[in-house]
């Protein structure tokens, strides 16, 4: 079979065709990866250099897919052309040897398409990079995923194509046929509302994909392994034939042989062909379960990127989680001058109260607080000895917002650098007139997470932060959130979060001057779990995802 | 011993067309076997079945006492250069060579040496879509003896060539005979397989017709031809020994029968003889004779 093989590919070199198929990939992908250069970073397209960017990229050396369709179609054709089939079977009488052989080249050119094209992508973008000076990230995210796709579906299209080829021996037609399929039929076929059946078709997938973004979480969360896989494929935007897809139109090419048929020709056994294409369509099946892609998460990645492009926000990660357990994630944007991946890390800001507050209800299961109990029992020395745990935990205390005092915001503005100590934040509001008397109102207060904090410190004799990691984030298992130390907008590896002095919703570039915690939609996202509940909170959270952490100092 | 080919009751039918109709005929090695049949006999189509490239319907096609397909080394046992043998025009005729060799794995240094027994070493590097039809037979033939093959199947190698190239195939085709090679050749044209063919096999319509050495069917020594200056005492010696006389032009006679018989009433009859040769029927006399309605033979 080897030196069949070295002669299938001593045949193709020995005329135009590779020739042809390299100009004409290496010109299709230079010229797509131009495009995608060009509109990298614009509206609804990642920029240069992040994960999603660079499997957009590998995903233009899907189209090379037609071009090595016809390839696998001229390996059979062109030997009933030019009549050289009988020597072909001269030499190999066994005429499913010769298609087998034919077989195996067009997967090996397919690979080899796949292959180089990707060091094309590669050796472009990375030049292209380095000189704009630009750092790449190419490894984070799903690119294994889009690189697999990609070895895949190349070489199963150029398979295909001999499938296609021996069914259909006319050149013409059998070149025709399919591009005719792919390029106009498959593309009509939603003006007749027959967009459904759309996916079962060879090169369906990535056209029916967003038309069916308008229930993309039901659609996925049926499947939710399958469509975690495909929802990272789909940015690869490989798609491989669809399995019904290829007995369609092997069905179609068995009629118009029928038409076309001529006994007199050395006939390669269609039955063969068939089995051909049946293999492939099974293997295309196989890898269409992994790389079908799907449109929600691209439509959801591209609100995401719209919308970040749009505000100063340098970063955002979004985890989808939907009832059936499917959990999606995507991130958008770039942080220490690097593109964020689904690991970074980012500071959780105010909802870190709620993790202070499973503290506090867990201290009251234990008898070691009491709900209804006054500040005072606790830290005597507070200037809000009267209000309670209850009303602390629900903002109903009346206590004033340090964030709101005068001086704070200027202060934050003069000297970004600086550490507030509990006693200090305190000291911003103790001689202030409460907001209402306590029980009587309700005002969202930061100091309220302050005071609680003195509570789990003093009832515990640890620090807050020493509560929260033991007894939440080690009982849950948190792997990859963390209570950070003094320095915590300074550590390494944490997308730094700014502060809104101004009070306009947008951040201003100075440092988050407090401890909060840090954490990655890795565990949302990796965890085969629903996500932890937390323990319901009276506090309305509404405001308090642009606000700032727990205000607990030390 | 095994006939180096050999068809069995082969019918081949493409739809309503009976193109060969049990027709049964064996080739035995070492000779040159001609195949003929005017156009569309069916010789073409037994040759392919011969070659597994065409089924036949019914019957069985053998090569060596097996079928084609079945051969451990088909290109190694049996060449053939067919007529509708074709060539990507692209290709360059050495490659087209070398792919061939490579497929059947054929060391490559035989490529040059099959170019150079049909003379197209200097053609070698050129693309065969500028190739003369000439030339296009002999880089045929040089595919069929890659293999360095015991049998030669030739399908019309003549057809369409200048005298030149006639010429050439002919004595390609003998010399490879003289080797020892057993060579199946086709050819609508008869009287050019009577100078190179030891047995004939005619078909018409699908069906045998003859088959058998070329002496047998044009039957050596049956007649003779004689000039004489007593040509009417001549003709009364023969026919009283009854042997029956066409009496030609003045001086020639042609005598029915055997020469040693003639010779014989020569002899006793005295007579002076200026000259005398047995007359063969021509290949095309025999042909068409045998398949002339009601002849006897």
């Amino acid at each position: 079979m080897t030196r069949l093989v070295a002669a299938e590919l001593a045949k193709l070199r020995s005329t135009r065709v590779l020739t042809v198929l390299t100009i004409l990939v290496v010109a299709m992908l230079l010229a797509l990866i131009g495009m995608q250069v060009t509109n990298a970073g614009k509206v609804g397209a990642s920029s240069l250099g992040t994960a999603d960017s660079f499997r957009a990229l590998l995903g233009v050396v899907g189209v090379t897919t037609p071009i090595v369709l016809v390839v696998g179609v001229l390996l059979v054709t062109a030997e009933f052309r030019h009549a050289t089939i009988a020597t072909s079977l001269l030499v190999v009488p066994q005429r499913s040897r010769l298609l087998v052989a034919k077989a195996v080249t067009a997967a090996l050119l397919g690979g080899a398409v796949a292959v180089g094209g990707m060091v094309l992508v590669l050796a472009v973008v990375v030049s292209y990079l380095a000189a704009a000076g630009v750092p790449v990230d190419l490894v984070s995210g799903d690119v294994a995923l889009a690189v697999g796709g990609v070895l895949a579906a190349i070489p199963l299209y150029a398979v295909a194509g001999v499938g296609i080829g021996a069914l259909i021996r006319h050149q013409t037609v059998a070149v025709v046929v399919p591009l005719v399929w792919l390029g106009v039929v498959e593309q009509l076929l939603p003006s007749y509302g027959l967009a459904g059946i759309l996916r079962w078709l060879p090169g369906g997938d990535e056209r029916a994909g967003p038309r069916r973004g308008g229930r993309p979480v039901a659609d996925v969360g049926r499947r939710p392994a399958a469509g975690r896989l495909r929802d990272r494929a789909r940015r690869g935007r490989c798609a491989p034939p669809g399995p019904g897809g290829l007995v369609m139109t092997s069905s179609i090419t068995t009629v118009v042989r029928r038409w076309s048929g001529d006994g007199r020709r050395a006939a390669v056994s269609p039955l063969v062909a068939l089995v051909v294409l049946g293999v492939a369509a099974a293997v295309a099946a196989l890898a269409g379960a992994t790389a079908r892609p799907a449109a929600a998460a691209t439509s959801i990645q591209g609100i995401v990127d719209r919308w970040r492009a749009r505000t100063p926000v340098h970063a955002v990660t979004v985890v989808l989680s939907d009832p059936g357990g499917d959990v999606r994630s995507m991130v958008s944007g770039r942080a220490a001058g690097r593109p964020v991946g689904v690991d970074a890390r980012f500071r959780v800001g105010s909802v870190t109260k709620a993790f202070v507050a499973a503290v506090v209800l867990q201290l009251i299961d234990e008898h070691r607080l009491e709900l209804d109990a006054p500040l005072g029992r606790y830290v005597p020395a507070s200037p809000f000895g009267d209000v309670t745990i209850r009303q602390l935990l629900s903002h109903t205390g009346g206590v004033p917002d340090f964030e709101q005092a005068a001086g704070y915001a200027t202060d934050l503005l003069a000297r970004p650098s600086r550490r507030w100590t509990t006693a200090q934040v305190l000291g911003l509001v103790a001689d202030r007139d409460r907001d209402f008397p306590p029980g009587s109102a309700y005002a969202y207060s930061n100091t309220d997470a302050v005071l609680l904090g003195q509570v789990v410190e003093a009832v515990t004799g640890r620090s807050w932060a020493h509560a929260v990691q033991r007894r939440v984030i080690d009982r849950l298992d948190l792997r990859d959130t963390t209570v950070p130390g003094r320095d915590a907008a300074a550590a390494p590896g944490v997308v730094a979060s700014w502060f809104d002095t101004s009070g306009d919703g947008f951040d201003d570039r100075v440092p988050d001057p407090w401890p909060a915690l840090e954490t990655s939609q890795g565990p949302l996202a990796r965890s085969s779990r629903p996500p932890p509940t937390w323990p319901s909170s009276p506090v309305p959270c509404s405001r308090a995802t642009w606000s700032r952490g727990p205000r607990v100092g030390r | 011993m095994t006939p180096a080919l050999a068809v069995h009751h082969v019918t081949k039918r493409f739809g309503d067309v009976v193109a060969v109709d049990d027709l049964s005929f064996e080739v035995t090695g070492g000779t040159v076997t001609g195949f003929l049949g005017p156009n569309g006999a069916g010789k073409s189509t037994t040759l392919r079945m011969l070659l597994g490239l065409v089924r036949p319907t019914t019957g069985r096609v053998l090569v060596t006492g097996v079928a084609y397909r079945d051969l451990s080394q088909p290109v190694r046992t049996v060449g053939a250069a067919l007529e509708a043998t074709g060539f990507h025009p692209r290709r360059r005729a050495v490659d087209h060579l070398r792919i061939a060799a490579r497929a059947a794995g054929i060391t490559p240094d035989r490529v040059g040496q099959v170019l150079d027994d049909v003379d197209l070493t200097a053609a070698a590097g050129r693309r065969v879509g500028g190739f003369s039809l000439g030339m296009r037979q002999r880089l045929a033939l040089a595919t069929a003896l890659l293999g360095d093959p015991q049998i030669l199947i030739a399908d019309e190698p003549t057809n369409g060539l200048d005298p030149q190239g006639v010429h050439w195939v002919r004595g390609f085709l003998r010399q490879l005979a003289a080797q020892g090679r057993t060579v199946l050749v086709s050819s609508h044209h008869i009287a050019e397989l009577a100078l190179t063919a030891d047995d004939v096999v005619i078909i018409r319509c699908g069906r045998l017709v003859a088959a058998g050495p070329v002496d047998d069917l044009t039957g050596r020594g049956q007649r003779v031809w004689l000039r004489t200056p007593d040509a009417e005492r001549l003709a009364a010696a023969l026919t009283a020994e009854g042997i029956a006389v066409t009496r030609r032009d003045g001086d020639e006679l042609v005598a029915d029968g055997p020469t040693e018989d003639v010779g014989r009433v020569v002899a006793r009859a005295g007579i002076a003889i200026y000259e005398m040769h047995a007359e063969r029927l021509s290949l095309e006399d025999a042909f068409l004779s045998m398949t002339a309605p009601g002849d006897p033979s």
